[in-house]
């Protein structure tokens, strides 16, 4: 018997690992020959860095290039704003929809849950049109909108079911300490929903963080680039510096890590233990 | 001033009616006990009282102002959840003082309030915990903590006692009965234990699918029960009933021969259906007296001190007859059973008593 748990328990680590590795080969290829010389990366791409071929001169030239700083914050802005508006809207929609009976109640539900099943990139030329018709072409302003209205759909959703799990007599004891609808919401619910907004800013944040599509649509120049545009720069169609590209991929990693590391804590912790018996 | 007045009460879900035409009257400092089966519309009420329910129809007043159209807040009461309903993210302290805090009372008052809270309830070292670190027992004291800070006109109690286990439920019934004497408070208390009931209330009200079946004093509900369904309700275990048919004056037959004299009002016309109900407690083992049953041991619950005989009549009915530990009762043994004459009740068809 325990044979067989410990058999299974590596054949279970053992599938684990070895999808571990698979998702991890190319980050660590990325990360690797980010640090060695232009010739060593193409004579032997799969080998670490020895001493010989070691360099940083792409992270010099990313660190050298002041517009790539700028891509950077263009990039923490957009996605940080998009996480913060979109928990924001998100929650406040998710909380009215679970806690007030009104005539259209059901309808908003299936609406909302329509974006969940039909890509906001399908409406791409109705976007551009739209942003360009607002003049928000080359603002950050445009790529928050659309990321927020990309990510309520699946926000609502999630935090509409965390909310239900908040017990009803909680509402109603803070009704009775006297809290306005709005201090209830963020004194009492948003506390107990931290677990599900950490889940929705994780599944918010990397697609956010990650996507070409829309910067490269609505803010493809005027310093507005975010990172994955901006690292476009250093492929040419004749040339590309493999350094440079490798490097800025390398450190556009680091963000997102902090951010999920941030996140993931509080997904672990359950706080609602206690709350009723 | 703290009493609360309800004036034909109606609350209704769509069709379904949910309470009928409740009038209440909670005077000041008493402890009232709303109870009944589930789904009678105690909490219901309690709920409409404390704002939570709007209501269709009627008028709830309290401290001697209409609070029809009142928020919760502003009723000045305060309710303790079965759940408790703390709130997790707080330690106790401030699980008491939120609601003083946002009605922006001094610090140094919050401070005095929760800690003279924290005394009477002995939750001082448990100042600093959160819920999830509590027992039960512990944060029922908070859930109570929270509704004395606030200094309440009538506290709210929602089957407070349900989630703690058996003994705990003893002691802690024992402490809310204290802390009514301490506090002089006016409380509404809804439970489905009629012990708690009888041990709590200074008034019963005892209902049934959306209405008041009686209200009273414990003992006058135990003794003088308006109809079979209070009957029924109050005491443990529960009163026995026998259905029956007037066959002379005065005299009753439950079927199959068996039949008995009784005393019955003068309303009583031959052939006429009644109930005779009468407590196991008031139930003697022997021969004597003119009301009297044979039949034969079924069984026999012994609980220590006393037992219940479930005793078999010749017409198949049963009835449970309190043993204060004759030694001679056993299994299968005939018995005659005397009812004692002052403790029986008569209902009519319709379930009302019909001796005063």
């Amino acid at each position: 018997m325990n044979m067989r748990k410990q058999a299974s328990a590596f054949a279970v680590h053992a599938v684990l690992l070895g999808y571990t590795a698979f998702a991890l080969a190319p980050i660590i290829l990325v990360i690797m020959n980010s640090f060695k010389e232009r010739k060593a990366i193409f004579g032997s791409p799969l080998k670490p860095p020895s001493p010989s071929t070691f360099s940083l001169i792409g992270y010099d030239k990313v660190f050298g290039d002041s517009s790539i700083a700028s891509y950077y914050i263009n990039s923490i802005t957009v996605t940080g704003g998009t996480i913060f508006f979109t928990l924001l809207f998100g929650s406040m929609a998710a909380w009215a929809l679970a806690e007030y009976k009104f005539r259209w109640n059901t309808l908003l539900a299936i609406f909302l849950s329509i974006g969940i099943m039909v890509p906001i990139r399908l409406g791409s030329v109705a976007l551009i049109q739209l942003i360009a018709q607002l003049n928000l072409i080359n603002t950050l302003t445009a790529l928050i909108l659309v990321y927020v209205a990309q990510n309520i759909p699946l926000a609502v959703f999630i935090l509409s079911e965390f909310m239900g799990q908040i017990p009803k007599d909680l509402r109603e004891a803070a009704r009775c300490d006297g809290l306005s609808e709005y201090n209830i919401f963020f004194y009492i619910i948003l506390p107990l929903l931290r677990p599900a907004m950490a889940t929705v800013a994780v599944f918010t944040m990397i697609p956010v963080w990650n996507d070409l599509w829309f910067p490269l649509l609505l803010a493809p120049a005027g310093g507005k680039q975010t990172i994955t545009l901006g690292i476009q720069q250093f492929l040419g169609q004749y040339i590309t510096d493999w350094n440079s590209v490798l490097s800025a991929l390398s450190t556009a990693i680091i963000p997102v890590l902090i951010l999920y590391v941030i996140f993931s804590r509080q997904l672990i912790r359950g706080l609602t233990s206690g709350a009723v018996k | 001033m703290s009493e609360v007045k309800i004036e034909k009460l109606c609350k209704s879900y769509g069709p379904v009616d949910v309470l009928k035409d409740v009038d209440l009257m909670v005077e000041n400092g008493s402890f009232v006990v709303l109870v009944g089966p589930s789904g009678c519309g105690k909490s219901t009420l309690l709920r409409s009282i404390a704002g939570l329910e709007p209501i269709t129809s009627g008028n709830i007043n309290i401290g001697g102002k209409q609070v029809n159209d009142l928020p919760p807040a502003q009723r000045e009461i305060a309710m303790v959840f079965q759940s408790y309903a703390l709130y997790p993210h707080k330690n106790v302290y401030d699980n008491m003082a939120f609601g003083l805090k946002f009605a922006r009372t001094p610090k140094a008052e919050i401070d005095q309030r929760v800690s003279e809270a924290a005394r009477i309830l002995q939750l001082e070292p448990l100042l600093k915990r959160r819920p999830r670190e509590l027992s039960g027992g512990q944060r029922q004291r908070v859930a109570i903590g929270r509704a004395i800070v606030r200094k309440p006109q009538v506290f709210l109690f929602d089957e407070p006692l349900s989630n703690l286990d058996a003994a705990l439920r003893i002691n802690t019934r024992v402490e809310i009965a204290k802390l009514h004497k301490l506090l002089k408070a006016t409380i509404v208390y809804v439970t489905h234990d009629q012990v708690e009931a009888m041990t709590l209330a200074d008034k019963i009200v005892v209902m049934n699918a959306g209405r008041v079946e009686q209200s009273g004093r414990p003992l006058d509900l135990y003794y003088k029960p308006a109809n079979m369904f209070v009957a029924g309700f109050i005491g443990s275990p529960a009163m026995n009933f026998l259905s029956a048919t007037v066959i002379k004056k005065d005299h009753i037959e439950f079927g199959s021969g068996v039949n008995m004299s009784v005393p019955l009002p003068n309303s009583c016309k031959l052939g006429d259906k009644v109930t005779l109900g009468i407590r196991p407690e008031h139930i003697q083992f022997g021969a004597h007296g003119k009301m009297q049953l044979n039949g034969k041991v079924d069984i026999i619950e012994r609980l220590g001190e006393i037992g219940y005989a479930h005793v078999a009549l010749p017409n198949g009915q049963t009835i449970v007859a309190q043993v204060n530990g004759e030694p001679n009762v056993g299994n299968g043994q005939a018995v005659s059973l005397a009812l004692s004459s002052k403790q029986i009740h008569i209902f009519g068809e319709d379930g009302s008593a019909l001796l005063a």
